[in-house]
């Protein structure tokens, strides 16, 4: 596991590989060299240049700016005390939401490389809960509110800014793509397309949210796809600093992840495309104290260990199966967690048990010959594999609802939602069937 | 049939743009489907003929397969003889351009925007270069070897070279764009 | 112990080739046991957790619990808190800032040794002698008269005490 060295080892073979394709390219293949241009030829290839990546750089690559937001109305109906204290929806069936605003940052920087960026801005903190806490502190919703200096003092409210990713990709052929950044986890079907637009309900099945396989992570990543026929064979293979709370920068038990996924694509009947993904690493949170013999020497010293640790593995499966107007989609995704033996998560009155959750999602829509209205029904299972989000051990959710596509660039969506909890404690207060109803506006810009 | 009554009133329109199934002895549908010939379809009668995939004369491929085309089109990076090619789109209201999405990739001409929203979405490369005019998509594919584009075969030049699709030729019977 | 669910079988039995780092019959640490009800991992009974007293100056998850490690028999001056899985110092002991440990109070504030001379604990179990700072909360010390030693000297063995290394305490007792 310990893959320090090979990674390096890999990425300075890499970079040899770079400068010399990039060599090669400056002097052997600028197509300016050899053919004469109108003005109008001209202008075209200057705009070749900087969107596909060929040529010499003359100028700086243009950026595209774009991306995607929503907004949601919709909630629980009838919610009991127990689920309404793990989600600040409530009861309340109007709540007005901004789910996402996204905005991509896309740069072709010529010779096979790109850059491209994701950032979320959020409403968050503002209408977040925070506790009950560990200390007894009550649970409360946040405000995030501040005064504007510069307009009179008035109130406004801010929010934080989430980076979904930034990676440098090079494409030295379909066959071997590189990126290093902040990379969202290649596996399944709705973490990569996690857009809005894109996905069929107003969210993401929980068995994806809920990370069985990290959303995303830093380090790098081999990609490539090889075609022959109506079959194509795709593969990802990456490293990273793994899971934590600081893992966007730091791999606190120097101990990198690693993962990969392989799928196959085929058009020979309909577009199936089928594939298999696995992770394994270790999480580790660190916690740096004084040596309490050093406070008598009169020169306190520090040291740290490890208070919380794990080793994973996870493994995803997925299928999406698009023919004659029919969309089937499911994945499987499992997740074994091991903790070192003094470094376990604590809980209240404990501390977090190995584990082995996994949970699965099926999808059938089919988009009718009109309008583009796709009526779709969803079922999920997630078995948490102890107790987790104040007691529950599981939760089976069942969507039924309508996308409809008004636009390219426009969906509505509209969807009731029946969920069915579990708990090892047999409290019915706690495992009452829960209903919602959600309708969402999406958008690319 | 209602396909063949409309074809004798048009005998250059295609069948399989004739929505045979379900709309007939209706004449509300039918009503939209005099439209439908009448504007979208008419227009196509220009390239009845088969489009071919073009490249320079100066770049040494004869033979692609349709699984490497439609990946280049649809955003990847496909390279051919050592070579990175660059493919050039007609624009998306030229009838040469509809009939090679639906042929070539398999996806209709109204789903088209609406594939490459989501491709951006999912953070895919951006579609290929669209050229305003065939006569100038001609003369870039002439002149930059690695260009790729698609022409009706009547506009073929001499400065360009028709590449064969999975070893088929545009007069054989099951050639890829016709 | 539990039985592992169906699904988590088949899962590690298709993946046997690659590994399956689950195992449903070894969830907790030595001298833990599963919980099957709240599903969590809490010390064998008569236990509690040891609960690690450091002094944090870099936390990666401040808001939890502090961590444990392992479990152990509650001291002499403890008692088990069977709601947190812990041991807790007696009421009427207080936690020494230092090394966490809990000593016995005579409850009596001070301000050095000499007011807490031979002062002896009502059930007779300690002798205090000392005049101890300690923390009754992560801002607040105060001085007690505590039993706290180092050595035997520390202790009257004129009348029956011992220091005991590992409470640091003077308990009634012959050296050894």
């Amino acid at each position: 596991m310990r893959l320090t060295h090979h990674s390096l080892i890999f990425v300075a073979l890499l970079t040899v590989g770079i400068q010399q394709s990039v060599f090669a390219f400056d002097h052997d293949e600028d197509p300016s060299n050899e053919i004469e241009l109108s003005s109008e030829e001209a202008a075209i290839l200057r705009e070749l240049e900087r969107e596909g990546g060929f040529g010499k750089v003359r100028d700086i690559p243009l950026l595209d700016i774009y991306g995607f937001a929503d907004v949601l109305v919709g909630g629980f109906i009838g919610m009991n005390d127990h689920v309404a204290s793990q989600n600040n929806f409530g009861e309340r069936i109007t709540n007005v939401m901004l789910g996402n605003l996204n905005m991509y940052l896309d740069a072709n920087l010529t010779h096979g490389f790109r850059f491209l960026g994701e950032i979320r801005f959020h409403t968050a903190p503002t209408a977040t809960s925070e506790g009950p806490n560990f200390d007894g502190t009550a649970d409360h919703f946040v405000h995030s509110t501040s005064w504007d200096a510069v307009d009179g003092n008035t109130p406004f409210s801010f929010g934080y800014i989430e980076i979904e990713r930034a990676y440098l990709e090079y494409v030295y052929a379909n066959w071997l793509k590189v990126k290093i950044g902040i990379l969202l986890t290649p596996y399944g079907v709705w973490n990569v397309d996690h857009g809005s637009p894109v996905i069929i309900p107003t969210r993401r099945p929980f068995v994806v949210a809920s990370e069985l396989i990290p959303e995303r992570q830093t380090g790098l990543e081999v990609s490539g796809l090889l075609s022959a026929g109506t079959l194509r064979i795709g593969y990802h293979a990456y490293t990273s600093n793994g899971r934590g709370s600081v893992s966007t920068a730091l791999d606190l038990d120097d101990n990198l992840a690693v993962g990969g996924r392989l799928y196959i694509d085929t058009t020979a009947l309909g577009r199936l495309r089928v594939g298999g993904s696995f992770y394994s690493g270790t999480t580790a949170e660190e916690r740096v104290n004084v040596v309490p013999e050093s406070l008598q020497t009169g020169s306190p010293e520090l040291s740290s260990y490890f208070s919380i640790r794990n080793h994973e593995l996870a493994f995803g499966a997925d299928l999406v199966w698009k023919i004659a107007g029919f969309h089937l989609q499911a994945e499987l995704l499992s997740r074994q967690v091991v903790y070192d033996n003094d470094a376990r998560a604590p809980t209240l009155g404990g501390s977090t048990p190995d584990y082995h959750a996994w949970g699965a999602y099926g999808l059938l829509a089919y988009e009718l010959p009109f309008w583009h209205l796709r009526p779709f029904f969803l079922a999920e299972h997630n078995d948490f594999g102890r107790a987790d989000f104040g007691g529950l051990s599981g939760m089976t959710i069942f969507f039924i609802g309508l996308n409809i596509r008004v636009l390219p660039v426009v969906v509505f969506k509209a969807q009731y939602l029946h969920v069915k909890l579990s708990s090892n404690t047999g409290s019915s207060s706690v495992t009452d069937p829960q209903n919602g109803f959600e309708m969402q506006c999406s958008w690319a810009f | 049939m209602i396909s063949t009554s409309f074809s004798s009133m048009h005998p250059k329109v295609p069948g399989r743009y004739a929505y045979r199934p379900r709309l007939r002895f209706n004449l509300f549908f039918m009503s939209k489907i005099v439209f439908f010939f009448t504007v979208i379809c008419i227009p196509l009668n220009g390239y009845a003929e088969p489009l071919v995939v073009i490249v320079s004369k100066k770049l040494p491929v004869k033979d692609l397969p349709k699984g490497m085309i439609q990946l280049l089109f649809l955003g990847e990076t496909v390279e051919a003889t050592g070579k990175r090619l660059f493919p050039l789109n007609l624009s998306p209201e030229a009838p040469e351009r509809q009939s090679f999405d639906e042929k070539m990739l398999g996806i209709s001409p109204k789903d088209m925007p609406r594939f490459w929203i989501d491709q951006r979405i999912r953070g895919k490369n951006k579609p290929p270069k669209t050229i305003p005019s065939m006569k100038l998509l001609l003369r870039l594919v002439a002149k930059l070897p690695g260009a790729i584009g698609y022409v009706p075969e009547s506009a073929v030049t001499e400065a360009v070279q028709i590449v064969a699709i999975d070893g088929k030729r545009p007069t054989d019977r099951d050639y890829a764009l016709k | 112990m539990p039985k592992q669910p169906t699904v988590q079988v088949l899962i590690c039995g298709l993946l046997a080739p690659i590994g399956c780092l689950f195992d449903a019959n070894d969830r907790c640490s030595a001298g833990e046991i599963f919980d099957d009800v709240d599903l969590k991992c809490v010390c064998e009974e008569g236990l509690g957790a040891n609960i690690r007293t450091d002094i944090i100056v870099l936390d990666g998850v401040p808001d939890n619990p502090r961590p444990r490690d392992g479990c152990r028999i509650c001291r002499f001056n403890e008692t088990l808190d069977e709601t947190n899985d812990t041991c807790v110092c007696h009421p009427d002991s207080v936690v020494y800032p230092v090394t966490g440990q809990c000593l016995p109070s005579y409850g009596t504030q001070c301000s050095d040794d000499t007011q807490c001379d031979q002062l002896i604990s009502p059930t007779g179990n300690f002798v205090f002698g000392r005049c101890l700072t300690v923390s009754t909360s992560s801002i607040t010390s105060m001085s007690f008269c505590s039993s706290n030693c180092q050595t035997n000297a520390d202790c009257p063995a004129e009348i029956g005490f011992m220091c005991v290394s590992e409470l640091e305490a003077c308990v009634p007792g012959d050296e050894g």
